[in-house]
């Protein structure tokens, strides 16, 4: 029981390094990292509370959709970091943004 | 046992933002996967355990690392920002101290469980994905063209506009 | 019912034969795509009548797939209908806006997903399913934002949006988890509020990551740059159906979770009021247009969630009504603005993500006169100008707020009415220069305007009218979205 409660107190922090990883950062793929980071804490928080309800089934369900559909975020993520990387030279999000009126 | 793991994973976690080259960063989220899957498998949820590591640690590393090889490495300095991090650390404990205590204790769960069929019920979930998966496939080569306009519509477009001025200047 | 299956499942599954239709070579065969839509949108349209008439004998169809439940009723039929009318009139307008760009039937193709998991949304009657589908449209959006991909600014438009919507997404999650722990399911139906702080910091992730989409105060910061460089027609359908299906989202979420609902309705209030506020003082210091139009967008959410906010803390289901009803005539209005403009885009020979400020648009209504007449409809029914739809919808949820007699409302009611009338001093700006005697050698040699974008626009612009003098008309479609939205939350 007490490992349930150590899981559901780890997810929140996974969730906390994640903000704290975005809030610090100027590149846009250490902010895909600290996304990455943020969705393996509700994975974590997904699967502990299938577990908490004694529906484990669906706990896991829940966590393999939000694995799916997150990897496709990130994929297409990526292909925007390419693309602005190629046209506008760098992937400083400071830069990125504030360059347009 | 999980504690050790738990530990382990927030350490990785946080390494993996502070560290200075991005490559870095990418391993160290590849570890924060591996440990969080090797936390599943010792609950006892051995399918998520296993979609997880290959997914997470290897197809979502694998295409960082292939970006980062594409796009080029770049240095970011250590630094610890004060402010960020006391904010953040208070407004977890705020909400951890609301809401543990009130996670529904069960003295009937051990470890390790056993699974039943997964997709039994949440079926049109499992449709959604499929439409998402379309979608981001779709979404990734529109984003990744190379965007020159066709010579064709070019050449109609211009007598489009050519037209119309001819047929003034025949008025007039 | 299956014929629910069909309306929802239908955008879905045409959408890869509109893609692989268009994906050929020659020009002339790139054409299939753009006619195969428009024979799709006709065959949704038919299914929509098959909708509404079963929606006027039961009152709700409900279709379920395992344990999941579609539930369609009054609320979700408004918000189908709107996002089958705005994207066949945007498809329509797109023919001839993204003519020449490389892979348009990829546009197409996208819209299909995006309006077939805004149907989804609406329906689904589970709360992670809600999260699925609103995922969906976020994918299916990224695309639509940065379709001009060459150029930088979009793409850091998309960047910003991107970065957002996800964080608002992640935060979701822990808030589905939180709720999964507490209650034990996940059925929208079935989930009781009671006062627990689980619940309740359960729901302040959902306002923080629905509000994301939702564009409300503060997470809007997305909102201006990607309606200003997203290609038109998305402008329109973005800000007409995009962004409040997820205003929509929240509130189905928020409605399990509301422990105390006069707290809750208080939060949302504020929020509301800042939205007003904030997108007002911001779009008068622009000068590129659809910024402009942008910024007025935020004000408007900021509208209908404070009609919404009052009718939950007074338990009027006539400010529920207001809210839906302005809910729908903003998606018409806002659509209208951006179509209009973006045909003088057209006939200045810019693509739409390049900027056009209000001067470049002095002495257009020489030129296209039917067009600035359009766009000066749109733009004083945005400003609740009597006679046209903006004006009914607003005077709604004057009067919604006026009824209910406590103080508080009063002051915001007259906030609001302040913020109203302020509108205009953006607004106008366009129109005199629309209107002004120039002798502007830009317009001299510009096009005709394309009936598909004539078309779309006039067709807009008479359904503005015409509401604006007979809002009866509309009214088998707004009442039941209001007893729906009220039923929801008292």
């Amino acid at each position: 029981m007490s490992a349930f409660i150590a899981m559901f107190v780890c997810a929140w922090f996974l969730l906390g390094i994640g903000v704290y990883g975005l809030m610090t950062t100027h590149n846009f793929l250490r902010v895909m990292i600290a996304l990455q980071l943020m969705v393996k804490g509700a994975l974590i928080i997904l699967v502990v509370a299938g577990y908490l309800t004694e529906q484990f089934a669906l706990g896991q369900s829940l966590a393999i959709t939000v694995i799916t559909v997150d990897t496709l975020v990130m994929v297409i993520g990526l292909a925007l970091a390419v693309q602005v990387k190629t046209h506008k030279g760098t992937l400083n999000i400071d830069e990125v943004i504030n360059a347009e009126g | 046992m999980i504690i050790i793991l738990l530990v382990l994973t927030l350490f990785c976690a946080f390494l993996a933002t502070q560290t200075s080259r991005l490559l870095h960063a990418t391993l160290w989220l590849a570890g924060v996967s591996a440990l969080t899957s090797t936390m599943f498998y010792f609950i006892g949820a051995w399918t998520i355990a296993v979609v997880e590591l290959s997914v997470g640690a290897g197809l979502v590393i694998v295409l960082v690392v292939f970006v980062i090889t594409m796009i080029g490495d770049e240095q970011q300095p250590v630094q610890i920002k004060r402010l960020p991090l006391v904010l953040i650390v208070f407004m977890l404990l705020f909400i951890l101290i609301l809401t543990v205590p009130l996670i529904p204790f069960s003295s009937t769960i051990d470890l390790p469980m056993l699974d039943s069929e997964l997709w039994q019920n949440r079926e049109l979930d499992l449709l959604v994905q499929i439409t998402l998966i379309f979608a981001g496939v779709l979404g990734v080569l529109g984003l990744l063209r190379a965007s020159d306009i066709d010579e064709k519509t070019e050449a109609v477009q211009t007598s489009n506009k050519i037209r119309p001025t001819v047929e003034r200047e025949a008025i007039s | 019912m299956t014929i629910l299956a069909g309306f929802i499942g239908l955008p879905i599954l045409t959408s890869p034969l509109v893609y692989l239709l268009g994906h050929q070579s020659d020009f002339h065969r790139k054409i299939n795509s753009r006619w195969f839509s428009l024979l799709m949108f006709v065959v949704l349209w038919s299914v929509w009548f098959g909708i509404a008439f079963l929606l006027e004998s039961e009152g709700a169809i409900v279709f379920s797939v395992g344990m999941i439940r579609l539930r369609m009723d009054g609320l979700s039929f408004l918000i189908s209908s709107l996002a089958l009318l705005l994207s066949t009139l945007t498809t329509l307008f797109s023919f001839h806006d993204i003519e020449g760009q490389t892979s348009e039937e990829k546009y197409y193709g996208m819209i299909f997903i995006l309006i077939g998991m805004i149907l989804g949304l609406v329906c689904s009657g589970d709360l992670f399913n809600l999260w699925v589908w609103f995922e969906g449209t976020a994918i299916s959006s990224y695309l639509l934002v940065a379709f001009y991909n060459q150029k930088a600014d979009a793409l850091a438009a998309c960047v910003k949006y991107f970065v957002q919507t996800a964080v608002g997404s992640v935060l979701v999650l822990f808030g589905i988890g939180i709720v999964l722990i507490q209650t034990g399911t996940l059925d929208l139906a079935v989930i009781k509020p009671n006062a627990s702080p689980l619940l309740t910091i359960a729901g302040a992730l959902f306002v923080m990551g629905f509000g994301v989409k939702a564009a409300l105060f503060p997470n809007f910061t997305w909102l201006p740059d990607a309606y200003a460089e997203s290609p038109t027609g998305v402008s329109a359908l973005l800000s007409g159906v995009v962004t409040v299906s997820g205003l929509v989202a929240l509130l189905k979420v928020l409605s399990v979770v509301m422990g105390s609902q006069e707290q809750w309705s208080a939060v949302l209030l504020i929020i509301a009021a800042f939205n007003i506020i904030i997108g007002n003082f911001l779009a008068i210091a622009q000068t590129e247009v659809k910024r402009i139009l942008a910024y007025s967008s935020i004000s408007h959410i900021g509208f209908i969630l404070l009609a919404f906010g009052i009718g939950l803390i007074t338990h009027s289901p006539l400010a529920m009504r207001a809210s839906v009803l302005h809910l729908f005539i903003h998606g018409l209005m806002k659509s209208l603005a951006f179509l209009a403009v973006g045909t003088f885009m057209y006939g200045l020979g810019r693509k739409s993500s390049q900027q056009l400020t209000i001067n470049d648009l002095t002495g257009a209504a020489q030129r296209y006169p039917a067009m600035a007449v359009a766009l000066v409809m749109g733009l004083l029914s945005l400003a609740g100008v009597p006679l046209l739809a903006g004006f009914v919808s607003k005077w709604q949820i004057f009067i919604g707020g006026i009824q209910s007699g406590s103080g508080w409302i009063i002051v915001l009611m007259i906030f609001a009415a302040l913020n109203s009338v302020f509108s205009l001093a953006y607004y106008l700006p366009i129109i005199n220069a629309l209107n002004s005697k120039t002798d502007e050698v830009r317009w001299q040699h510009t096009p005709q305007i394309p009936l598909s974008m004539r078309l779309s626009v006039m067709t807009l612009a008479l359904l503005i009218l015409l509401l604006g003098i007979f809002p009866n008309l509309i009214d088998w479609l707004i009442n039941p979205a209001g007893e729906a939205l009220f039923a929801l939350f008292l």
